[in-house]
């Protein structure tokens, strides 16, 4: 039960940071809203919705990788992990890149900082 | 730092480089098919009373504002109108008004022109004013939206988009290529069929071809214009009803011809 959660929990990881990013992008590029956006994501055509789920699947294998790492870190280590996501978020803005992998970088990031900050928390409650 | 999990770590990486490559061979295709052309915002409009009827009254947003018109008029009132009467006709759109070119077919047959109106902001209401300038008479018809259909069709290197259908009359979108420079190499002309599938046959050749364009390569592919080629069918064909599909036949030393088939989807509202 608790290996389920946990697939669980990273398939929804995967799914919430490359759809985010992908609505966003889509939204702007074809200045639609946010539903109609997803609408053009979901039944656009098999190609896009194709290379989406692979970006997921990347996704969902980095947040894994994410998840080795942290296992092995100290309270400290990951304290500066937090503020290199930090600085790479406020990088990864301003960087020339292809809007979408941009958003998907900026969105995992932010994930990764969200585990450690809620990490933290449960540490501290204890 | 404690242990790592080595196992962990090398399938982790193993599968990120499994799933990259995938990521970047299919990237050029990706950004084809999800970015290629924006889809604008287009609507066909009608209007009737006792006295003159409207349609095919056509309007397309994109970046600059509107295109408008092209649209078929009838006057249906005889009083209103009389031989050798100089009649102006005149697109209302809220506070903006476009005067259109006439084309006449006989005293109550008109064809408006499409005129571009650098505005930008929504339409809320479109009046077509009719005025007669001998009898200094005037009619008010006002245009209300009808429903459109939009087709689009594609295959891994060739995508169809935007082919508006509204009754018989069928506006042709563009095509895009994805490689265009590859199959430049081998063919150097094309040849583009739009056709129908005969709505009582079952069997598969049973098709009609109702338009077909001729050109090279780069003339036929990868252009986006909102000022479209318009074909307009027999009354009795409603186009919606119909199975319909465009042949594309690649000219060069060995011919290559395929069928990309056409599905109505919504359009994509700004």
């Amino acid at each position: 039960m608790k290996d389920l959660q946990y697939i669980l929990k990273n398939i929804g990881i995967g799914l919430a940071v490359v759809s985010l990013a992908f609505i966003i992008d889509l939204a702007g590029y074809y200045r639609v809203d946010f539903m109609n956006s997803a609408r053009r994501l979901f039944t656009g055509d098999i190609y896009s919705l194709t290379y989406y789920g692979v970006l997921v699947l990347f996704v969902i294998v980095l947040w894994e990788l994410w998840n080795t790492l942290n296992d092995a870190m100290e309270e400290k280590q990951r304290f500066i992990a937090f503020w290199i996501c930090f600085i790479l978020v406020i990088i990864g803005y301003f960087l020339p890149v292809f809007g979408l992998f941009k958003l998907i970088g900026i969105f995992f990031l932010v994930a990764v900082m969200l585990h450690i900050a809620y990490q933290q928390y449960l540490l501290k409650k204890k | 730092m404690k242990k790592i999990n080595k196992t962990h770590l090398s399938v982790a990486v193993l599968l990120l480089a499994v799933l990259l490559f995938p990521l970047i061979t299919q990237y050029k295709n990706f950004v084809f098919h999800t970015y290629e052309t924006k889809v604008y915002q287009k609507s066909v409009y009608y209007g009737r009373d006792d006295s003159a009827s409207v349609d095919y009254y056509s309007l397309v947003e994109n970046e600059k504002g509107y295109q408008l018109g092209k649209a078929k008029v009838v006057i249906k009132d005889e009083t209103f109108i009389h031989e050798g009467d100089e009649i102006e006709m005149t697109s209302l759109v809220d506070d903006h008004s476009f005067d259109h070119v006439l084309e006449k077919e006989d005293l109550y047959h008109y064809d408006l022109d499409l005129i571009t109106g650098k505005f930008l902001a929504s339409v809320r209401q479109l009046t077509l004013e009719i005025k007669n300038k001998t009898t200094g008479q005037t009619l008010s018809i006002p245009l209300n939206p009808s429903e459109l259909n939009v087709y689009t069709g594609q295959n891994k290197d060739f995508t169809v988009k935007e082919l508006y259908v509204y009754k018989n009359r069928i506006q042709l979108g563009s095509i895009n290529c994805a490689n265009i420079e590859q199959w430049k190499k081998e063919y150097e002309n094309v040849r583009i069929e739009y056709r129908y599938k005969k709505p009582e046959s079952t069997n598969n050749d049973q098709y009609v071809v109702f338009y077909k364009q001729v050109g090279t390569l780069d003339e036929m592919f990868n252009h986006y214009s909102t000022d479209r080629i318009d074909v307009k069918m027999p009354e009795d064909i409603l186009l919606q009803n119909l199975d319909l599909s465009i042949v594309i036949v690649l000219e060069g030393e060995n011919d290559l011809a395929f069928s990309i088939n056409l599905s109505k989807v919504n359009e994509v509202k700004s």
